[in-house]
C-alpha cells in the first residue's frame, strides 16, 4: 500500500495536520509489527523499513510548507517517474503490480492538481511539467515492462493486497470531487 | 495459468536491471503511449476563467474600478449612486445581470425588524423563544435585538452533521445551509450560547430572526421580504429563491477565488442570513430609498453599539468612519459570489458591486464611495 496514497485519504477526512500526524502514527505501528526479533533486531528493522521513512519525509515537508495537498500531487507524480526509469536501489518498482499501483497514484495526483490546484495564481507551465512528468514514467515503465514479473515474490492474495489497496484509495480520491 | 507463475521470479529487495536492450517494438509502444499522455494532458490542462472584458455602462467607472478588481474573476456590476445621478460599469454583465448577494441579505431582515418594531407588531426586546417553539432551549430567551446586532452568543454558524461534512469534501464550495425552515429552528433549539451581549458575527442568528419575524407575520420569509420591501421600492428583479428548484435553470453561477466554479447557494430555511438574489439596479432602487429615508424600517440602520475595534453596529448594517465619512455598509459572500453595499448618508452617495467571484469587493466599494480614484 502506498503510504502517501493512504495519507491522503485520511488527510481528507480528518484534515491537516491530524490527517498527516494520524498517518505517520500508522506507518510507525506497521513498521513496528512487521519488524521481528529481539528489541534490537526490531527497532533497527523499524529503522529499516522504507515506507516509514517515505511516511517521516512526507509528513515533514507537509507540516513545515503547510500545503499537504502539492506535497502530495508532486510526491505522487516524481515517486512514479524515478521508479519508472530507476534500475537500481529502493527507489524502484520490482513488479508489474507496484508500478500499476504507482502509475494510478500518479494520476491521481494530477487529478489532484487539476480539482484542487488554484490555477489562477499558478501559471500553467506546472501542470505541463507534471504531463511531462508522467509521460516520462510512462515511456520507462513500458520500457520496463518486458522484464518485470506480475508481483516480485510467489503470489499470494495478502501481496496482492498492497497494489489492489492503493488502486482502491486512488479510485476513491479520483472519484469523490466527481461523483 | 497465470501470468504471476510463468513471469520471471525476482528476490525481494533487489534491483531489477534491464538485461537486454528494450527491442523496438517496446519503444515504439512507449513513445505511443507516452506521446498519448502528454497530448491528453494538455488538451486537459485547467482553464482559470477571468475578469471578462466586455465592459459596458460607463468607461471612467470601469477604469477607476479596474484596479481594485484584484480577485474578480468572472463578471462584475458595480453602480454608483451621486445624488440623483446613476453611474454603472459592467464586466461581462449588464446592470440587469442577476446576482447572489450573500449576507446583504442581513441588511434587508434588519429592515423587516425595524419595520415590525414600527408596526408594533414586535419589540426589540421580544424573546425568539416567545415566537418561535424552542422549548426552554438556552436560545429562546435572546432577545431580537440581539440576533439582529450579532450579540446573542449563538455560534457563526451550526455545526456540520457527518453526512454534511462528506458532502462539503465532495465539494467544498457548496451550500452549507441545507436545512429547511423547521431544520433551522431545530438547530437554534440545540445551540449553545457563548459570550453572550459580546458582538460575534452568527448566521445562525440572523437565520433564526428572519424566521422568527415570518412566523410573527404568519407567512414565508421570501413572501414578506417581497411584500414589505421589494414591491414597495420596484425591486422586481430580486428574489428569495430558498430552495434550487425555484431557480432558472440558466442562473448565474460564480466562482471560487481560486477559479473553481461553485454550486448555487439558496440558503434554504437560512434564506434569511443570505438568500436573495438581485441586480444592480434594484439595489440602486434599495440604495436610493435608503439615502432618502423612505426605505421601510430606517431604524435598523442607526449605531447602537461597539464592536471595540472602530466599528458600531445597527441591525446588521456597519457604521464605520473612512476618511473622516461616516460610511454604512454591509458586505456578502456565497461560494461563488461576493457583493457591497456602501452608503454615506451625509452626502447622498452609495456604492454597490456585485461579483460572481467569491472575491471581497468590499474595499473596492469603499474607495470608489470616498470618490479617492
Amino acid at each position: 500500500m502506498d503510504v502517501v496514497v493512504l495519507t491522503v485519504i485520511i488527510t481528507m477526512l480528518l484534515g491537516a495536520p491530524d490527517g498527516i500526524i494520524l498517518s505517520l502514527a500508522v506507518a510507525a505501528i506497521a513498521a513496528m509489527i512487521r519488524s521481528q526479533g529481539g528489541l534490537r533486531e526490531r527497532a533497527l528493522g523499524v529503522l529499516r523499513t522504507p515506507f516509514l521513512w517515505a511516511s517521516a519525509a512526507f509528513s515533514l515537508a507537509a507540516l513545515v510548507l503547510e500545503d499537504w495537498q502539492s506535497i502530495a500531487i508532486v510526491w505522487l507524480i516524481s515517486a512514479f517517474t524515478i521508479n519508472a526509469w530507476r534500475r537500481h536501489g529502493t527507489a524502484t518498482d520490482r513488479d508489474r503490480s507496484r508500478m500499476l499501483a504507482r502509475f494510478a497514484a500518479a494520476l491521481t495526483g494530477l487529478t489532484m492538481a487539476w480539482v484542487a490546484g488554484n490555477w489562477v495564481t499558478t501559471p500553467i507551465v506546472a501542470w505541463l511539467l507534471g504531463v511531462a512528468l508522467l509521460a516520462a514514467g510512462v515511456f520507462g515503465m513500458v520500457l520496463r515492462w518486458p522484464a518485470l514479473p506480475w508481483f516480485a515474490e510467489t503470489f499470494s492474495p495478502v501481496r496482492a493486497l498492497g497494489p489492489t489497496t492503493t488502486v482502491a484509495m486512488c479510485t476513491l480520491i479520483i472519484a469523490v470531487p466527481f461523483t | 495459468m497465470s501470468n504471476a507463475v510463468v513471469a520471471p521470479r525476482v528476490p525481494p529487495d533487489e534491483a531489477v536491471p534491464i538485461t537486454v536492450a528494450p527491442r523496438r517494438a517496446t519503444i515504439a509502444v512507449a513513445t505511443v503511449l507516452a506521446l498519448s499522455v502528454a497530448l491528453i494532458g494538455t488538451v486537459a490542462r485547467p482553464v482559470p476563467p477571468s475578469l471578462s472584458t466586455n465592459v459596458t455602462g460607463d468607461s471612467a467607472l470601469a477604469a477607476a474600478a479596474l484596479p481594485y478588481l484584484d480577485g474578480a474573476l468572472d463578471r462584475v456590476s458595480i453602480a454608483v449612486v451621486d445624488g440623483d445621478t446613476v453611474t454603472y460599469a459592467n464586466f461581462g454583465a449588464d446592470s440587469d445581470t442577476v446576482y447572489e448577494i450573500g449576507s446583504v441579505t442581513k441588511t434587508f431582515t434588519s429592515l423587516l425588524l425595524a419595520d415590525a418594531i414600527e408596526r408594533g407588531d414586535v419589540t426589540a426586546e421580544s424573546t425568539l423563544g416567545g415566537i418561535l417553539p424552542l422549548a426552554g432551549a438556552p436560545a429562546a430567551d435572546v432577545t431580537l435585538a440581539e440576533l439582529a446586532s450579532h450579540r446573542s452568543g449563538l455560534p457563526r454558524t451550526p455545526p456540520l452533521s457527518f453526512q454534511e461534512v462528506l458532502l462539503m469534501l465532495r465539494s467544498p464550495h457548496r451550500d452549507p445551509f441545507v436545512q429547511d425552515v423547521d431544520g433551522v429552528i431545530a438547530q437554534g433549539r440545540r445551540a449553545t450560547l457563548s459570550r453572550r451581549g459580546t458582538i460575534s458575527y452568527s448566521n445562525l442568528g440572523t437565520a433564526l430572526l428572519g424566521q422568527a419575524l415570518a412566523a410573527d407575520s404568519s407567512m414565508a420569509y421570501e413572501d414578506l421580504v417581497r411584500q414589505r420591501i421589494f414591491a414597495p421600492l420596484g425591486m422586481s428583479a430580486s428574489t428569495v429563491p430558498v430552495t434550487v428548484e425555484n431557480l432558472p435553470t440558466n442562473a448565474l453561477t460564480g466562482y471560487s477565488v481560486d477559479g473553481k466554479r461553485a454550486p448555487v447557494w439558496t440558503l434554504y430555511g437560512s434564506a434569511p442570513a443570505g438568500g436573495i438574489r438581485s441586480t444592480a439596479e434594484d439595489l440602486v432602487r434599495y440604495a436610493q430609498a435608503l439615502l432618502n429615508s423612505t426605505a421601510p424600517g430606517m431604524g435598523a440602520l442607526t449605531p447602537r453599539w461597539d464592536d471595540g475595534h472602530g466599528t458600531r453596529l445597527g441591525y446588521a448594517w456597519n457604521t464605520t468612519t473612512v476618511s473622516g465619512r461616516t460610511v454604512t455598509s454591509h458586505g456578502g459572500a456565497t461560494g461563488g459570489f461576493c457583493a457591497a453595499l456602501a452608503l454615506d448618508l451625509t452626502n447622498d452617495r452609495a456604492v454597490i458591486i456585485l461579483s460572481s467571484t467569491k472575491a471581497s469587493v468590499e474595499q473596492a466599494a469603499l474607495t470608489l464611495l470616498r470618490g479617492e480614484h
